[in-house]
């Protein structure tokens, strides 16, 4: 029924609309903010020919398009990646860390050295005695110290806990003076994990946490909603879910001030949404571009691609508890069975770019000092494969799957579904052992599940991947498992006693060439053993807009020297 | 009326004890908990067996669900597993933005769909009937998902980039947000300033593209009602003699026939907000929406037992509240019914 009420909302929403549209009209005009107000803001050309900042060059604003939010910013209890990628912005640790050349490095932050004992088993770093807490409080040793008793607090639940297990559990930190403090170790090993064993964690103020309950540091305002640090970058504003923003701190000590005013981060958890954002200009930075996506991505002319190095590889787990994996030759031939080449070429190589390369070690191929010189692959080989398993007692049954002694060469292959490569990888594994006859049934479960599953050993095979970190320690994902080392990364139940005494071998040394030659033949014994079908590395891109400078992809971080990046004044599309 | 609506209200608590119980119940069934999302090669297994503990996964069921009751009884449904947040304060920061999303949809669905419906009725076998017909079940059978996704493509062709796609709020006001705090905090004076029209503006134009994706496909079945109901109606005798006495069509559709007619489509207005409230799960997450919809998904995934069990409820609770405007409203459409 139409009433006088009723016409006079419809006109109302009839205006609100036309301003609406109206108002679409100035969404996303340059540049904000006012004028240019004229200031002379050339960037000065260095002596490499390169165009390098100055102060005039410091504003605008990095917009950042991420799929979720950091669950906090203490490092000492924060669990994702976002949140790591923050906390080192805002509180950042002892040593900045690098990787050139293959090798992972450290540079100075707080610390402005450190050295090692003559035995090795002692670090001691000396800290900056410039750096306050944003309250003026200096930071100094004791801070260090009362980070590291909470990392190894039990009741903090610290994840980063594992990093103090090769310390002396009684006095992991001894504080020399206020700005010298000593980190104990019961073992030397290899300097750089060392390093980052100690120092990789962001440091906490001692003054504002001591009374804090340990058992509630997940839900303190530091974690949630007030991080406080010393950084090049601190925190204004998180609204969980949709937006987060950090702004420049001209007073940081440990390293020279950012160029860009402000980092503002969006949450989008759709991929699609997040591609047309850079696309129309709406974001300026992406990090995770599909291999799939990268060639379109380059052709906008507003945009970058940066591809970053090897951090991530695919395979096929075994459970060599089940009696069908248990014989390495079967597992080799499955192997063999498998076209690990069709794979990439299909899943990661897109108009004749490669985006991803074969994999033979969980070791990535980025820490070059512990690659094997030309690895030798098992061939893809179906036919010898089916030999293999023939020589096994693995014969056609009347459906042509193989049997032997009345069991089918029958299996459930368990994958994660959220990961459309994942899921085409599996639809080709299982091709390529149907032909020769071997049955895997494609299982695919939630996120959280299927590692629950590969946790509880609850999968006969699983297709999965790792992230590698830049420091090597294999122990959790190949030595045998212990009453004392559960080890429960090793999924599969693998154990090789020459693998365990080559790891051991190389976490206890400090020898730079003996390690190496230990790495090197832990990855060939188990490259042979085939506990895993590797299957690839794949490369990360990520897309910036092309008014920010500075950007050198690094296989560290999708931030590398984020500080660093700056845009030329005339081209800043936020003046404030 | 006070008798029905007292009534109806006892029956929902005990329909909410109800619910709470099965949620709990399902939850227990899973052999994952909260702590099993910690299981990551960096993340030792022994602080796993510590977080399950800090996050009281340990306890007995009866326990567990014993202190969450008398909690809830007071309004106080405990901290959220995942980010340790309160989850009131979680619920109350993200309902706002749903309910806005969702009542705009609402008003978008039975306005269009009730017009729709009557211009069907009216020129009932009409090409204009046919063709709306079809496309109405064209939109109706689209997801909403898939709605979103294509209108993120179209308008971003379209506008040439520059129609928001995402948020609730555009970059320009959240810098200007962020540069007048940072001025205030340093004792300076803001450099700029937002309008009351400028951010409300920001906020519509962030709200339309989720609005039409939540509120279009269901245009159809709403039609659809009121296209039958008034078909109905217009055959009654006294929308016979309200033309026979030279009422103007306008006058007769109107005024006359289409009270009557709306009946039945109340019904649907007490279902459609507890469906859009969970519908809008998808286009939120397709447009960064931050509402109840990515809250609940993020919650399931995370076995984030508190945040599940206080959405499930307050979903429970806009269904029964729901159905019980419904019964309202019926009785101001339509005197001849009555409640006891």
């Amino acid at each position: 029924m139409i009433t006088p009420a009723f016409r006079t909302l419809s006109r109302l929403a009839v205006v609100a609309g036309i301003g609406l549209a109206l108002a679409a009209c100035d969404v996303g005009k340059e540049p904000t903010g006012g004028q240019d107000q004229g200031a002379n803001a050339d960037p000065q050309t260095g002596s490499d020919g390169n165009l390098h900042p100055n102060a005039d060059d410091i504003g605008d604003t990095l917009r950042v398009g991420l799929r979720a939010g950091p669950d906090g910013f203490l490092g000492i209890v924060q669990n994702s990646a976002t949140g790591q990628m923050l906390s080192s912005l805002i509180q950042p640790g002892l040593v900045d860390s690098d990787f050139q050349d293959g090798k992972l490095t450290y540079l100075p932050l707080l610390a402005t050295r450190w050295e090692f004992s003559q035995n090795d088993k002692k670090l001691t770093f000396y800290l900056r005695k410039d750096v306050t807490w944003p309250d003026g409080h200096p930071i100094t040793a004791r801070d260090v110290a009362f980070t590291i008793d909470l990392v190894g607090d039990p009741e903090v639940a610290s994840p980063r806990q594992s990093s103090l297990e090769k310390m002396d559990h009684e006095e992991p930190v001894t504080v020399l003076d206020d700005y010298t403090v000593r980190f104990n170790f019961t073992v030397a090993y290899n300097h750089t994990t060392m390093i980052a064993n100690a120092a990789s964690v962001e440091i906490v103020p001692e003054h504002k946490l001591k009374d804090v309950p340990r058992g509630s540091l997940r839900t303190h305002p530091f974690h949630k909603k007030q991080p406080f640090g010393h950084g090049p970058y601190t925190l204004q504003e998180w609204k969980p879910k949709e937006s987060l923003t950090l702004i420049r701190n001209p007073d940081v000590k440990t390293e020279p001030p950012a160029y860009i005013q402000r980092i503002l981060i969006r949450i989008i958890p759709e991929y699609q949404t997040q591609l047309k954002a850079l696309q129309n200009g709406q974001i300026d930075l992406m990090e995770a571009i599909s291999a799939k996506d990268i060639d379109e991505v380059k052709t906008w002319p507003d945009v970058t691609v940066y591809t970053k190095g090897y951090r991530f590889m695919d395979y096929i787990g075994w459970n060599l508890q089940n009696d069908l994996f248990k014989d390495r030759d079967v597992r080799r031939a499955l192997t063999m069975a498998i076209d690990i080449k069709k794979m990439i070429r299909a899943l990661l190589t897109f108009n004749g770019h490669a985006y991803g390369t074969q994999a033979y070690s969980t070791l990535t191929p980025e820490l070059t000092a512990y690659r094997a010189k030309a690895p030798t692959f098992l061939p893809y080989d179906p036919d010898k494969a089916k030999r293999i398993l023939r020589d096994k007692g693995w014969k056609p049954g009347p459906d042509g799957i193989l049997m032997k002694d009345g069991k089918r060469f029958e299996f459930k292959l368990a994958t994660n579904n959220e990961n459309p490569r994942r899921a085409q990888a599996v639809v080709m594994v299982e091709q390529d052992l149907k032909k020769i006859g071997i049955k895997a049934n494609i299982e695919k479960y939630e996120g959280v599940k299927f590692f629950a599953r590969l946790d509880h050993k609850q999968f006969e095979a699983a297709l999965a991947g790792w992230s590698a970190a830049l420091f090597v320690d294999p122990s959790d994902i190949w030595a045998t498992p212990t009453a004392k080392e559960k080890r429960p990364f090793n999924f599969c139940s693998y154990s090789n006693p020459r693998v365990d005494e080559l790891i051991s071998k190389g976490l206890a040394t400090s020898d730079p060439e003996v390690e190496r030659k230990c790495w090197i033949e832990m990855q060939n014994i188990i490259y042979e053993d085939q506990p895993y079908t590797f299957l690839f590395w794949r490369s990360e891109s990520f897309a910036c807009n092309k008014r920010f400078r500075g950007i050198k992809p690094n296989v560290l971080t999708t931030y590398y020297k984020l500080p660093k990046w700056w845009v030329p004044k005339a081209e800043h599309k936020f003046k404030f | 009326m006070t008798t029905f609506i007292v009534r109806r209200l006892l029956i929902g608590v005990i329909l909410l004890g109800c619910v709470a119980v099965l949620l709990f119940v399902l939850q227990e069934l899973s052999p994952y908990t909260a702590a099993d999302l910690y299981i990551r090669p960096d993340f030792p297994p022994v602080a796993i067996d510590q977080i399950t503990k800090q996050l009281g996964l340990d306890r007995p069921p009866i326990e567990r669900f014993g202190k969450w009751l008398w909690a809830a009884c007071q309004f106080n449904f405990g901290r959220s597993l995942h980010s340790g947040e309160p989850v009131s304060e979680m619920v109350l920061t993200a309902l706002p933005n749903t309910l806005l999303l969702s009542v705009v949809a609402l008003v978008m669905i039975f306005v269009f769909g009730v017009l729709v419906g009557v211009f069907q009725a009216v020129k009932q076998y009409s090409t204009s009937d046919v063709g709306l017909t079809f496309v109405t079940l064209f939109f109706y059978s689209m997801p909403s998902f898939w709605l979103a996704l294509m209108l993120v493509m179209i308008v971003s062709w379209l506008a040439g980039g520059q129609w928001p796609i995402f948020g609730m709020h555009g970059d320009e006001i959240q810098i200007k947000l962020s540069a007048i705090q940072e001025a205030l905090s340093h004792g300076r004076a803001p450099p700029t300033s937002i309008g009351f029209f400028e951010y409300w503006t920001d906020v519509g134009q962030h709200l339309l593209l989720p609005a039409i994706s939540l509120g279009i496909p269901p245009i159809a079945g709403v039609a659809r009602y009121a296209r039958s109901s008034m078909l109905e109606v217009v055959t009654q005798d006294y929308v016979r003699t309200a033309r026979a006495k030279g009422l103007s069509n306008r006058v007769v559709i109107f005024r006359h026939a289409l009270r009557n007619a709306l009946i039945p489509v109340i019904t649907l207005l007490g279902l459609y907000l507890p469906f859009l409230m969970s519908g809008a799960v998808l286009v939120e997450s397709i447009f960064g929406w931050p509402g109840m919809g990515r809250l609940i998904v993020d919650a399931i995934f995370t076995m984030d037992f508190p945040v599940v069990m206080a959405t499930s409820l307050l979903l429970a609770v806009l269904v029964i509240l729901g159905n019980l405007v419904a019964d309202i409203l019926y009785t101001t459409v339509d005197p001849r019914i009555r409640y006891g």
